[in-house]
């Protein structure tokens, strides 16, 4: 018989774990390592939170709004085929929450790709509405009285639902070729209303509109030559035309204030040519031509008196564009460029009903404007390490003036700049940078409007004479490897002049410094402050009975913001972090000359304060687990709604102290 | 010969382990010669000494799409470091190894424009083409001063994160984002790169489709028009009514009506009066002068007075 003598299995585990030491070992734990580093990740991270309170700031635009346990589900998965250069990749984000997105791609690197992306965006209004209005969410509404308070509350909302298309094909030679197209949708209610004088009546404005995008690109580069033409194409579509409102004839403030016209279908199409062209590795220069074309033609919600049907809108747009920029010396560069835009209303101008009063003329308004900007600026750099900047903006503008004006109007302005910034390295540690803009705008002649006042003009505050002002101090300071500080403060003046009325002048601030520090190779902590005061002045009149009486505001705004950041390990297993942010805001109302004693407003708060910190446990290589907590409270004393009714006994109200707590737990697994 | 296989199961363990101390040794000795490149062509010079445990480490690279080798165009270390002769090979007197020829490093000796050179020397295309004659490029920004290459999760390029990269130079809007009336931005979902091109563009401030309305209309197409009616500003500039990184104000309005319209409207009828919150005033409360002129960016209705009013 014969016999057969067998190796234990301890034998053989002591003979490969040798064996393994020799040859593989060394190189098998290098090579996983390696594998580690180099090699494309993915993870996917799952678990559930719970949200303590009620707070829609909070939840806005994710829906985290309502306590409540939610989910939390991330995905990032990535694989690339090392052989071929192909990439898979599949994102999914807020799987849990109402703000998900999610992202499929699939490229050979530098051959071809092509993914799909979908994305939702929710925003629910800060407000809730207590209202009798039927038909929400209906093209046709109801407006019924209640006494205020006796309503029912309904909270707005609108969402947003994007999927977009992409793909690229790589030609050869420098050449490709790339497709976009997105399709979003936008439904939900958003405020809405009618009225003349004390008669306004509360509506919501029925949303049920589509936008698409389609973007054909046709790429080269080169070398020295790069070159992008391309085709972009935009269309509107609102489902809901217009608006019909009973009663018709509810009082004189809102007798025939229905129907109410939604905004129109339209499109756009441009076509473009872009490019740049490098003479020398100093020298280059590029350039933009395009031609668009926006139409609107949907029908009218009704029939216009002289029986047209729709407004045959149609805007013509031509941009060029020129830039240039060298280094004619190694201590000097320079900079030019240039651009026309011409956007061009050629709707014919109709009469679409009957003439009214002075004021009111029977003829739509078609809207051009043609703007010319330059801009020239050199940058020298002097001895001692001074580099000086200096440059020249120019811009024109030119509009169509319309027959019959409600303000006071301008066919053109020009606005000129002088810059001049001076930078210094200030030693090993400390770079600085100062900076002074002067602007000045003017124009031609205002011209007035039909029915001029007596007080005497306003000048829009965007073709209003102005000198503008603006100081720039920056410091960069890192004293140590660890340590880096920044410090930047604006300072800024405008001088409205011109008119009698309107913006008188504005003043405005704004300091922020920044501090990043390395405690450790484990520890790293961040800070930054800012705070911003902006000033305007506004002179206006108001008419008591026939008297007018000048009166002014003085509008402050100011905000005062910081941060603080920290992240660290505690070992090899815990990493942790935390952030706080807090952000005030304040507005003040200043009056004066005011004619009446109830002419007060008071001063606008809000303020924000939120608490982050996570905690991450590796309970064993490429397996977490995650703890995340949020607090967050959010108060105002605003008076915007608090104090106001609708005519119809329509009330709008917030939450003025919000907080909650937010606390999840997570699952985190990674791979190769 | 016959061969006592009790015999061998005593000593080959020990044989085998005395092999592996030696070999195990050999293994680690192994001198520079038999390295293999890690991630990109001829990388072995470099990943001898750089790896994870350096101050910058390098190799993450590889599991970006620079270290997709199959791709042709992926580059070397020294497509975007320079060849680096005196860094690779310290000269002897020299106490501290010089910088590579092209480094990236916060404290960098390296010209701004020679370092990004080196990105733009593959990547001057597409949405780069006007980078040269950007406020960006005009003031010295690196593209490192952004991107991050030697890591899988490039922040700025994550609609999430990107944000906090650009608030560490424009502090200003840091701020505004976390105002009650701002923009998705803090939650994800609007990042600045859907309405700013930072590498440049035709038209002013960086603005993605070339102009303030025709950006604002890639997400807003309702406000585009051409109206029967329509408001003037509306037309010309978003930014004259809007700050769209936020504000105090509802709608992201730069003030609350009726301080904003009367910058604009003269006090001939109502447009003056002065706004209170006592008596229900129309001007300053609720929506302000909104309440009425519901229709502010324009009206295609062609019937009646109320066209001009922006009321339906």
């Amino acid at each position: 018989m014969k016999k057969t003598t067998q190796i234990r299995p301890q034998g053989l585990t002591v003979i490969a774990a040798s064996l393994s030491m020799v040859f593989g070992s060394a190189l098998a734990q290098d090579n996983e390592e390696v594998t580690r580093l180099i090699r494309p990740e993915s993870s996917v991270q799952f678990g559930a939170g719970y949200l303590s309170d009620d707070v829609i700031r909070f939840g806005q635009y994710s829906g985290l709004k309502d306590s409540g346990l939610y989910a939390i589900g991330n995905v990032d998965y990535l694989r690339r085929d090392d052989a071929t250069g192909t990439w898979y990749r599949f994102d999914a984000r807020n799987l849990g929450l109402e703000s998900r997105s999610v992202r499929v791609e699939h490229e050979r690197q530098g051959n071809w790709r092509y993914g799909i992306e979908y994305s939702k965006i929710p925003r629910y209004s800060q407000y809730v509405v207590n209202t009798g209005l039927r038909g929400i969410g209906d093209d046709i509404q109801m407006v019924t009285p209640v006494a205020i308070g006796a309503g029912f509350d309904k909270r707005l909302k609108t969402e947003r639902e994007g999927v977009t298309i992409t793909g690229q094909k790589f030609l050869g030679n420098g050449l490709d070729v790339q497709v976009r197209f997105k399709n979003e949708t936008k439904e939900g209610d958003r405020l809405f209303g009618r009225g003349r004088f004390d008669g306004r009546q509360f509506l919501a404005e029925p949303i049920d509109q589509t936008m698409r995008q389609v973007d054909v690109i046709l790429g080269f580069t080169g070398e020295k030559l790069q070159l992008s033409g391309g085709y972009y194409g935009s269309f509107f579509n609102n489902d809901n035309r217009s608006l019909t409102v009973f009663p018709f004839a509810s009082g004189a403030n809102v007798n025939n204030l229905s129907p109410i016209a939604l905004p129109p279908d339209n499109e756009a199409h441009q076509l473009y040519l872009t490019g740049g062209y490098s003479f020398t590795p100093t020298t280059r220069a590029n350039f933009k031509v395009a031609r668009g074309i926006a139409t609107q033609d949907d029908s009218f919600i009704v029939a216009s008196a002289p029986g047209r049907s729709n407004l045959d809108g149609r805007v013509e747009t031509t941009l060029l564009q020129a830039g240039l920029t060298a280094r004619p010396m190694p201590k000097l560069s320079l900079l030019a460029n240039f651009k026309y835009e011409d956007r061009d209303d050629e709707t014919p101008v109709r009469q679409y009903f009957p003439p009214v009063s002075t004021t009111v003329n029977a003829f739509n308004e078609p809207r051009s404007l043609r703007s010319r900007t330059g801009k020239v600026e050199a940058s020298y750099l002097l001895p001692a390490d001074f580099r000086v900047i200096g440059g020249v903006d120019y811009e024109e503008r030119r509009r169509n003036v319309i027959a019959v004006r409600q303000v006071n109007y301008r066919e053109e302005t020009d606005e000129l700049s002088y810059r001049v910034e001076l930078r210094r390295s200030l030693g090993e540690t400390l770079n600085g940078s100062i900076g002074y803009v002067n602007s000045d705008r003017d124009g031609s002649r205002f011209q007035n409007p039909a029915s001029f006042p007596v007080t005497g003009p306003v000048a829009p505050l965007h073709i209003a004479d102005r000198e503008r002002d603006k100081v720039r101090l920056k410091l960069d300071w890192a004293p140590a490897e660890q340590l880096s500080v920044q410090l930047l403060a604006d300072v800024s003046r405008d001088d409205y002049s011109g008119a009698k009325l309107g913006l008188d002048d504005g003043r405005s601030t704004f300091v922020s410094l920044d501090a990043s520090y390395s405690i450790s190779d484990a520890w790293q902590a961040l800070g930054w402050a800012s705070r911003e005061k902006s000033r305007i002045d506004n002179d206006s009149s108001t008419r008591i009975g026939t008297v007018h009486t000048p009166w002014s505001a003085e509008v402050k705004q100011r905000t005062e913001a910081f941060g603080l950041g920290l992240r660290g390990k505690l070992n090899e297993r815990w990493k942790v972090g935390g952030d706080i942010q807090y952000s005030h805001d304040r507005s003040d109302y200043g009056l004066s000359g005011v004619p009446t004693a109830t002419a007060l407003l008071p001063d606008v708060k809000y303020t924000l304060r939120t608490l982050k910190l996570f905690a991450e446990y590796e309970m064993r290589q490429d397996l977490s687990v995650r703890f995340d907590a949020i607090h967050d409270r959010w108060s105002t004393n605003d008076w915007v709604w608090s104090s106001f009714a609708y005519s119809d006994g329509t009330t709008l109200s917030q939450d003025d102290s919000q907080k909650a707590t937010f606390i999840g737990v997570s699952m985190r697994y990674a791979w190769r | 010969m016959k061969i006592d296989l009790r015999s061998v199961r005593r000593w080959m363990p020990a044989a085998l382990l005395s092999i592996a101390l030696l070999g195990g040794a050999n293994a680690w000795g192994a001198d520079d010669g038999e390295r293999k490149d890690l991630v990109l062509t001829g990388d072995k010079v470099c990943t001898r000494c750089h790896d994870e445990t350096e101050a910058y480490p390098v190799l993450a690279i590889g599991k970006t799409k620079h270290g997709t080798v199959a791709d042709e165009r992926t580059p070397t270390c020294t497509s975007c470091h320079g060849e680096s002769p005196t860094h690779i090979n310290k000269p002897e007197g020299v106490s501290e190894r010089p910088s590579p020829d092209v480094n990236y490093v916060k404290d960098s000796k390296t010209p701004v424009e020679k370092r990004n050179q080196a990105c733009l020397n593959c990547h001057q295309g597409g949405k780069r083409i006007h980078w040269q004659t950007n406020l960006h490029a005009a003031r010295d920004v690196a593209c490192t001063s952004c991107h991050q290459v030697h890591t899988q999760h490039d922040k700025v390029r994550d609609k999430q994160t990107q944000p906090e990269v650009c608030f560490a130079c424009h502090k200003e809007q840091r701020a505004q984002v976390n105002r009650p009336s701002h923009h998705p931005i803090k939650e994800g979902k609007v990042a600045c790169s859907d309405c700013h091109n930072p590498h440049g563009t035709a038209g002013e401030k960086m603005m993605v489709r070339d102009s303030v309305v025709e950006t604002c209309y890639t997400c807003h197409m309702e406000k585009r028009g051409p109206f029967v009616r329509s408001h003037q500003p509306v037309t010309e500039d978003c930014t004259i009514c809007h700050n769209p990184h936020g504000t105090v104000n509802d709608n992201l309005l730069k003030q609350r009506a009726p301080f904003l319209c009367q910058q604009c409207h003269e006090p001939s009828t109502h447009q003056g009066t002065v706004p209170t919150v006592e008596g229900n005033s129309a001007f300053a409360v609720g929506r302000g002068c909104v309440n009425c002129h519901t229709q502010i960016h324009g009206s295609n209705n062609p019937s009646t007075a109320d066209g001009r009013g922006l009321r339906r």
